[in-house]
């Protein structure tokens, strides 16, 4: 099933980010579809983030991110970024 | 003309284009491509193109002791500065060793790879003991007491480790000892080496361009590893006959806007090349050309540029980027942009930015596209860093 | 004794150890080599910042420069100079970087590890949780990191290039010891340690808490170039030579030894300097390259009822020794 509709995936990523960032934030409290990224967002996460993140999901899931660009757009949301690891 | 400051006496070099500031020169002067493509780690299927110094490979692998590779490197940029000053092993005992460098990363991992592809095979291993080696985490400064000890060196012995301004903060540091009258002579060393650590360090930062460099260009993408050594011998400004190169103003200022990057709005830049032509007691009008620190990553180009427009109000005098030609060399480029900066006008021209083809109109401005007529004056030599650590040099020639 | 240019004083001073210790009544003796503490808890009390991403070794430094800061009776300049210090630096984030690119799977490498890994990002931190855009340098020495960062440190404030210093020292240490022993080599007896130490410095004496007297390389003895003679006697001789013209009837003085000092030495320096006393700070936080900042900050753990002088004598493995000499002003009523 897609990633977005896979709520098991979507609490793994949640759980991922809030370790691999060390986010004190309780990983079921975040939104799916809240933006994630930029320091207005629920998360807060900037750029050095976002490249921590690209290689965790890299190592984890296999999922490649080839540059900035790519990366802001995979992580937009949650569910965004759980449709980019698991598309089908 | 400003009385300050220090005189360069001396310059050796090794880097990308081979041994010597001659050869480094002509590479500069003729725009030749010194870059090697290679495949920086089995999990990245790309090959980049980075500045390594020529024959290295074959160095390292042949190196018994990381040492005997770091060393070598390091003397043969000594001696030739040497040569130029006339400086003897008298000379040598009261001065002041200082070498820049954001750490010495490719010794330990030369020995981490000794280590773990024989590890019985370690030289001096004798009952089971192994041989203590550097480490994965660096007492960065065991390298200047070693090279101190060699050159029979007795004055201060000093290793600054700031990343990118590393060997520029030890020239400054340099220059404020002799013009205190701390020290009458110092031999700044700048010097890095290419370590697979740190380039996938950069990679995992998305910072490289695996064609090479681009610096201010419109279509810039990041950085282009280099390696290098500079030696630069500075003494008190007392003789007039040496005194055709001086280091005359600088200064160093902390960013604390963002880790890896400057402000973009230029404003970093600009406090710290101000701060820089003040000490020497010069107005903007007065710099006759800049040697910019020039990355060629989007943002840094962009900051600088800024920078640079802010502090000459629109009328910037000619500006170039050197690490089209060897590199960025992190720590060492302070000492090697420099002792290129000086061949180059010892050899009566400003050189061009190698790999700038076209403005970027976010910019606004160009660097150099072909070289210029030396002149006597002020030149701005830019060097910025992580951390937020930014360093401008004031060199007159003249 | 050195030609006296204007005064350079101690305005504050802390000395955070192992246990995060960082008062007379936190510290502890160590029995044997110390666990690191975490210190996010701390960092995150002391600064308004998102500090989250810095490693242990920033963690140490940050804490031991707010410390520092907070002590000062006045707000820091902003034309403070950082002059930081290290010998090893951020050692287990480089140890994981090697494994993560050059272990058995070789792998892609954490930004996160990189970035904290590289040699200025500590220092940065430091600046951003003081406010402070002013020069800032880090000195990579060995075992001389801190007494060298010191010096560029007295000497900027003593010719104006900044208003005041912070000047600081910190070191990691890394488990297993014998794995840290390739990166600090220390004898058997040694225990292994880390801390940092942090002196704020300038030029007004309003409520100084005491003064930098000297910061010195003492020359190596000659006979060690000759090959022959009383290498340790010669040593003594200079060593003392640097102290003595300071030592007053009237001031309390001790040595503070640093961790390569041996017995002999000790003894050797105490015999030629009868009025002085030891003060043994390495038991409190081990031996790492930059335990000097902690001794010679230690010192001020206490107010003084009395002026009292410190001098902190330690050598490297290439036969260099330096000698920083401090006076700790009695506490303002």
């Amino acid at each position: 099933m897609v990633g977005s509709q896979d709520t098991h995936l979507k609490m793994e990523l949640k759980k991922l980010i809030v370790e691999t960032c060390r986010k004190k934030v309780a990983p079921e409290t975040i939104s799916d579809d809240a933006v994630i990224l930029g320091s207005d967002s629920a998360l807060g996460l900037d750029s050095l983030d976002v490249l921590e993140l690209s290689v965790a999901l890299k190592t984890r899931f296999g999922v490649r991110i080839v540059d900035s660009k790519d990366a802001l757009r995979v992580m937009k949301s949650i569910n965004a970024l759980a449709d980019a690891v698991q598309p089908e | 003309m400003s009385n300050k400051g220090v005189n360069i006496i001396g310059i050796g070099a090794v880097s990308s284009c081979g041994a010597g500031v001659k050869t480094l020169v002509e590479h500069i002067r003729e725009g030749l491509d010194s870059t090697s493509l290679v495949s920086i780690s089995p999990s990245i299927p790309e090959r980049f193109k980075v500045s390594f110094i020529p024959g290295r490979e074959e160095a390292v692998k042949r190196a018994k002791t990381a040492e005997e590779f770091i060393d070598a490197v390091i003397l043969k940029a000594v001696n030739e500065a040497m040569i130029q000053a006339e400086a003897d092993s008298k000379f040598l005992k009261d001065c002041a060793l200082i070498i820049g460098s954001s750490g010495f990363i490719l010794e330990a991992e030369i020995e981490y790879r000794i280590k773990n592809l024989s590890p019985k095979s370690l030289i001096g291993e004798q009952k089971g003991e192994t041989m203590p080696a550097p480490l994965a985490r660096l007492g960065a400064g065991h390298i200047a007491s070693r090279i101190a000890r060699r050159l029979g060196i007795n004055g201060p012995v000093i290793t600054i480790t700031t990343a990118c301004t590393s060997s520029a903060n030890a020239m400054l540091a340099a220059g404020g000892m002799i013009e205190r009258g701390d020290i009458k002579k110092a031999i700044v060393i700048g010097a890095e080496f290419i370590s697979a650590v740190t380039v996938s360090g950069f990679n995992s930062l998305m910072l490289l361009d695996p064609g090479g460099c681009k610096p201010f260009d419109a279509d810039r993408r990041g950085i282009q590893m280099g390696e290098a050594c500079a030696a630069i011998i500075m003494e008190k400004k007392e003789k007039t006959s040496k005194d055709r190169y001086s280091l005359c103003g600088w200064a160093n200022l902390c960013d604390t806007h963002n880790v890896v990057s400057s402000r973009l709005n230029g404003a970093s830049a600009y406090d710290v090349m101000l701060k820089a032509i003040k000490q020497v007691g010069i107005e903007p009008r007065d710099v006759t050309a800049i040697k910019a620190h020039g990355i060629a990553t989007p943002d840094n180009d962009t900051a600088e540029a800024g920078g640079i427009s802010l502090l000459f109000d629109g009328a910037a005098p000619p500006f170039t980027a050197l690490k089209g030609y060897i590199g960025h060399t992190l720590g060492a480029c302070g000492a090697i942009e420099t002792a290129a900066f000086i061949g180059c006008l010892d050899a009566g021209f400003i050189p061009r930015t190698f790999g700038f083809s076209e403005i970027d109109p976010a910019i606004g401005i160009a660097p150099l596209k072909t070289h210029l007529d030396a002149k006597r004056g002020y030149y701005l030599l830019n060097f910025f860093g992580f951390g937020g650590n930014n360093t401008s040099l004031v060199l007159r020639y003249g | 004794m050195d030609k006296r240019k204007d005064p350079v004083y101690i305005l504050s001073a802390s000395a955070v150890g192992p246990n995060a210790d960082a008062t007379a009544a936190e510290r502890r003796v160590l029995k044997t080599d110390p666990e690191s503490c975490d210190f996010q808890d701390i960092v995150r009390q002391l600064t308004m910042h998102d500090f989250r991403r810095i490693g242990h070794f920033s963690e140490i430094s940050v804490t031991g420069s707010q410390i520092a800061i907070r002590r000062m009776a006045h707000p820091i300049s902003p034309n403070t100079g950082i002059y930081f210090s290290t010998g090893l630096g951020e050692v287990k984030k480089t140890v994981s970087m090697f494994e993560q690119v050059l272990g058995h799977e070789e792998g892609l490498v954490s930004p996160y590890s990189f970035v904290n890994s590289v040699s200025s990002t500590t220092s940065f931190y430091v600046a951003k949780a003081a406010r402070i855009e002013s020069r800032n340098i880090t000195v990579s020495q060995e075992e001389l990191s801190f007494e060298i960062a010191l010096r560029l440190a007295q000497t900027d404030i003593e010719d104006g290039t900044v208003d005041c210093a912070l000047a600081g020292g910190a070191d990691e240490l890394s488990h297993p010891r014998s794995e840290h022993m390739r990166r600090i080599k220390l004898e058997d007896r040694q225990i292994m340690g880390e801390g940092s130490g942090w002196l704020c410095l300038g030029k007004n004496s309003r409520n100084a808490i005491g003064e930098l007297l000297m910061v010195k390389e003492i020359p190596a003895p000659e006979c060690l170039c000759r090959g022959n003679g009383d290498v340790l006697s010669e040593w003594l001789n200079v060593a003392a030579d640097a102290i003595s013209p300071w030592i007053t009837e009237h001031e309390k003085t001790y040595l503070l030894p640093g961790f390569r000092l041996d017995k002999k030495h000790i003894e050797g320096l105490l015999n030629r300097l009868p009025q002085a006393e030891i003060k043994n700070y390495l038991k409190y936080c081990g031996c790492f390259h930059t335990a000097a900042a902690f001794g010679i900050a230690s010192v001020f753990d206490q107010p003084h009822s009395e002026p009292a002088l410190y001098f902190h004598v330690n050598s490297n493995l290439y036969g260099r020794t330096m000698v920083v000499g401090v006076r700790a002003f009695p506490a303002q009523p």
